[in-house]
């Protein structure tokens, strides 16, 4: 199988499982068919703080959704192999964008968490935990892909030029 | 461009078609036609050489010099 359909095929299955763990959660949430639970702090009472946390975490995964979707542009422009194309460059530093927002919606959210916790539990606790790492990492591939939409589009430029040298 | 390609007033002095000249230089027509407009970004000193061995021609004779207006 050709990188680019395997890529393709992998950006779909991600997008598809994105959605469908927002759709059941849409559905799930406002029918109480399950608690909500945020850092292990069960949702009792629906504070400011609540209601931040539970608002920025679905920001943030809605502009995951959008990120991913971007992406999942630039795959479906990738099939023909070829590379340097306007739209490549343009749905890359979109998708980076998002990815970006949604890791810092996510780190705002992690925060605010941290903050409650501090309020209301008197205790302190640090816990290293191996999933809030993948937030860094989604940050961190935000801004490999704005890196990169600039790359390709001086390799557009180029390859024009390069075209247009009889 | 303030670089201006003169070769169709030399191709006109020597009587001489684009597709001959192509055909000569080893080249597209189409990339002829890209130099002939003014459209081409760069020329290789090869295509240069290539052309001026063709038209019996200096390269100062197709390449010209016009200062852009401000």
């Amino acid at each position: 199988m050709k990188k680019t359909i395997l890529f393709k095929t992998l950006i779909d299955i991600l997008f598809f499982c994105l959605c469908l763990t927002s759709i059941s959660a849409l559905l799930v949430v406002p029918l109480g068919l399950g608690s909500i639970n945020m850092d292990d702090q069960i949702v009792e009472n629906w504070d400011l703080f609540s209601i931040l946390i539970i608002g920025l975490s679905m920001i943030s995964y809605a502009l995951l959704i959008i990120g991913i979707y971007f992406l999942r542009k630039v795959a479906r422009l990738m099939l023909n192999e070829r590379y340097f194309q306007k739209n490549i460059s343009l749905f890359l530093k979109k998708s980076g964008n998002f990815l970006i927002m949604s890791s810092i919606a996510s780190i705002l959210m992690l925060l605010i968490a941290f903050a409650k916790k501090i309020l209301f539990s008197q205790t302190i606790e640090l816990l290293y935990d191996s999933d809030k790492v993948l937030i860094l990492f989604i940050l961190i591939i935000g801004f490999f892909f704005n890196i990169q939409a600039s790359i390709i589009k001086q390799s557009i430029s180029l390859k024009q030029e390069n075209d247009l040298t009889i | 461009m303030p670089i201006i390609v003169n070769l169709d007033v030399l191709l006109a002095k020597r009587n001489i078609k684009s597709k001959e000249l192509a055909k000569i230089i080893n080249i597209t027509e189409a990339n002829l036609s890209i130099l002939k407009s003014g459209k081409a970004k760069a020329i290789r000193f090869s295509t240069l050489e290539a052309i001026c061995e063709a038209l019996s021609c200096q390269p100062s004779d197709i390449l010209e010099y016009v200062k852009e207006k401000e």
